[in-house]
């Protein structure tokens, strides 16, 4: 079947109200949770991921997709109305966004990032519908020894880039792959880590690891300064944005667009890097480049491109491939799990209804975005004043039952703290969660390909390196930690300046 | 009104924060690396069993652990050596805030202690008390841990949130809520 077959046959599990609902809902959910300060589309996305058990798959993967994308648009809002990124990949849209607001123009700022948002949205949609399904038939020839050095290859890059630091990062990846130990061996039925406890037989609980990891570190950061991170909120002020402002942004928005597409399609780099690169080429290429940072609407056209641009494109390597792009398609991997349904190229052949159900619902999402946001932008004002003295609790309950749901089991819940304290530990000595969370999740599948690859040559390591597709990805893994060396050793000589600077 | 502070100052308050941050490294590298051989020398050893038929090394149970575990000596060892050789880290180490001073510091640690006894309490009340009335405690008791300045909006939402996803759970995703000894909801 070709491509518009495909979407033909996928047509009538999107074209009913129950996707429709759960997908405007899930962009409801993701625009309040990112507009609110000390929550994040990524909490969001993981807190919202118990509520879809009882949904058929295709149904509750669309409302998590519904909540990445509203919440990458929301988190625009608490930075253009309050200096505070909702999420990370909304920190560009304060160099403009701020400015503007302060100018009276925070509507017209807001309107914008939606439009921007929107039009990426869609560009970053068609390129996922374009290409995962031409890298999934390649994937198709990838055997264990070439997803091998493919998962290596992630974790490396993923580790490099999520924190401050390479050393850091790969040690956070390592922990994820030690998690991911605990169970019964996949080979031979022993027991690993187990100390003899039957809860621990199956492995630790993917979402109570995730949780606890991305949501209980926040709440414990609120309960150790429980005044701070509160800014004052701008009023909207002149609130539309006019088609000719649209129109000479529009180069900025294709450009941030395709930026966001290709750092998204790369597992790993995520929505931040995307969004200041569309903001710095942007910049660079405009007549205005003065008015950058002082309120360039233009500016904020980039930056929210350039991270929502992201959000097709990061579902192409989880699609594809089976490698989420980063922390959220980790989380939305796990509502795959849970439906038992495996992401990867094989996922095109067994189950290509529900992968083009997804695209479609993807392109409608992008509409409704648009709708949502268009009538929500009025609300924004009061989503941001909610106080955190009352959000911090009831997330920390809604976490409980969260968690409680996977299995029915109090366990999960104790793992789920357990791992929030670790997660704080590492929040506070600036180890990055997110390799620690991808290793965690692509641990077993990297375990998994490394041995039946051992299987298959007798033990020959060789056969990691038969065949060029195992050779391209030791080669871009060795490039990638050399650039990142790099780059380190750049950042530590500038510092070293600064320190010599700072005696004279 | 809020003094300026000298380019130079800064400069130096920016390398004391390095520097702190450097010992705090060097003290974890120094924890990873005793991690690492503690799972190489009493976790695997006793805790991964493997079976004496195992035809290859590399097949083992054991051998990937133990990988993983050389790794993290290895990369303890790295970052001890990092940070010993130079000082400053990156730029965005700045952004840590510090551990705060005083009092201020005994709070938040006091806190977090209140924090971890109430999770404990959580726990253990589920069974006893039900999911929901725990829940309900456990929010109110947050509520006074931060000195929450809406007391009366607290209290509303620890008693309807906790209801509410009782509601949903049970009665939509049919999850057996843990319903305790004192109460029993419908």
């Amino acid at each position: 079947m070709n491509l518009f077959d495909n979407l033909a046959a996928a047509w009538p599990l999107v074209a009913n109200f129950e996707s429709f609902f759960a997908l405007a809902s899930g962009i409801v959910i993701g625009v309040v949770a990112g507009a609110i300060p000390g929550m994040s589309a990524t909490m969001a996305v993981a807190l919202t991921l118990p509520f879809t058990f009882a949904l058929q798959p295709i149904t509750g993967i669309l409302l998590l997709l519904g909540v990445y994308k509203g919440g990458i648009f929301g988190g625009s809002i608490p930075a253009i109305l309050i200096k505070t990124p909702g999420t990370p990949a909304s920190s560009a849209t304060i160099l403009d966004g701020y400015p503007m607001a302060e100018n009276g123009q925070a509507g017209k700022a807001l309107g914008m990032a939606l439009y921007a948002s929107c039009t990426a949205d869609v560009i970053s949609n068609m390129s996922l519908i374009l290409f995962a399904g031409w890298l999934a038939s390649f994937a198709l020839s990838f055997g264990p020894p070439e997803f091998f050095t493919l998962i290596l290859f992630s974790l490396t890059i993923i580790a490099g880039v999520s924190g401050d630091s390479l050393i850091k990062g790969l040690l956070s990846a390592v922990c994820g792959l030690l998690l991911a130990t605990v169970g019964l061996d996949l080979v031979y039925g022993t027991n690993r880590f187990t100390f003899n406890d039957p809860n621990l037989m199956g492995g630790l609980n993917f979402i109570a690891v995730l949780i606890g990891l991305f949501a209980i570190p926040e709440i414990l950061s609120y309960v150790w300064h429980p005044g701070g991170g509160k800014g004052t909120v701008r009023a909207l002020g002149e609130q539309h944005v006019t088609f000719a402002e649209y129109r000479k942004s529009f180069r900025s928005i294709i450009r941030g667009s395709f930026i966001g597409v290709i750092l998204g399609s790369i597992p790993g780099i995520g929505a931040a890097p995307a969004a200041f690169l569309s903001y710095s080429e942007a910049r660079r290429r405009s007549p205005n480049k003065e008015n950058f940072g002082k309120g360039e609407i233009e500016g904020v056209a980039a930056s929210e491109a350039g991270n929502n641009g992201v959000c097709g494109a990061t579902l192409i390597p989880l699609l594809a491939l089976g490698v989420p792009g980063d922390v959220i398609t980790a989380i939305v991997i796990g509502a795959f799990m849970v439906h038992g349904l495996q992401p990867g190229p094989m996922m095109f052949v067994a189950n290509a209804n529900i992968v083009y159900a997804l695209f479609l619902g993807l392109i409608i999402s992008s509409v409704l975005l648009l709708i949502v946001g268009s009538v929500a932008i009025r609300l924004f004002r009061y989503i941001v004043d909610v106080p955190r003295s009352v959000l911090m609790p009831s997330v920390l309950i809604l976490c409980v039952f969260g968690v409680y749901a996977v299995n029915n089991n109090v366990f999960d819940i104790i793992v789920m703290f357990g791992m929030g304290w670790l997660g704080y530990f590492m929040m506070r000595n600036n180890i990055p969660a997110a390799p620690f969370l991808i290793a965690f999740i692509l641990g077993p599948l990297l375990e998994d390909n490394f041995r039946q690859a051992m299987l298959m040559s007798n033990g020959d390591p060789q056969i990691l390196f038969r065949s060029w597709i195992t050779w391209f990805f030791w080669a871009v893994t060795l490039i990638t930690i050399g650039a990142l060396i790099r780059t380190g050793l750049h950042q530590r000589s500038a510092a070293s300046g600064l320190k010599f600077a700072s005696k004279d | 009104m809020q003094t300026e502070r000298s380019p130079l100052k800064l400069s130096y308050q920016r390398v004391a924060s390095h520097m702190n941050l450097n010992n705090k490294d060097i003290w974890l590298g120094i924890g990873i690396i005793a991690f690492g051989v503690m799972l190489l020398t009493v976790a695997i050893p006793d805790h991964v069993s493997s079976p004496s038929n195992v035809r290859a090394l590399v097949l083992a149970p054991t051998f990937w652990p133990t990988i993983v575990a050389y790794m993290i000596v290895a990369l303890g060892v790295v970052l001890v050596a990092s940070r010993l050789i130079d000082r400053p880290v990156s730029a965005s180490d700045e952004t840590w805030n510090g551990d705060g001073i005083g009092d201020e510091l005994i709070h938040g640690w006091a806190r977090l202690l209140a924090m971890a006894v109430l999770m404990v309490g959580l726990v253990v009340a589920t069974p006893i008390l039900g999911m929901v009335l725990a829940s309900m405690i456990t929010f109110a008791a947050f509520s006074v841990i931060v000195f929450s300045p809406r007391p009366v909006t607290s209290l509303v939402v620890a008693v309807v949130l906790p209801l509410l996803l009782y509601a949903f759970f049970s009665h939509v995703a049919g999850v057996a809520v843990p319903q305790g000894r004192f109460l029993t909801l419908p």
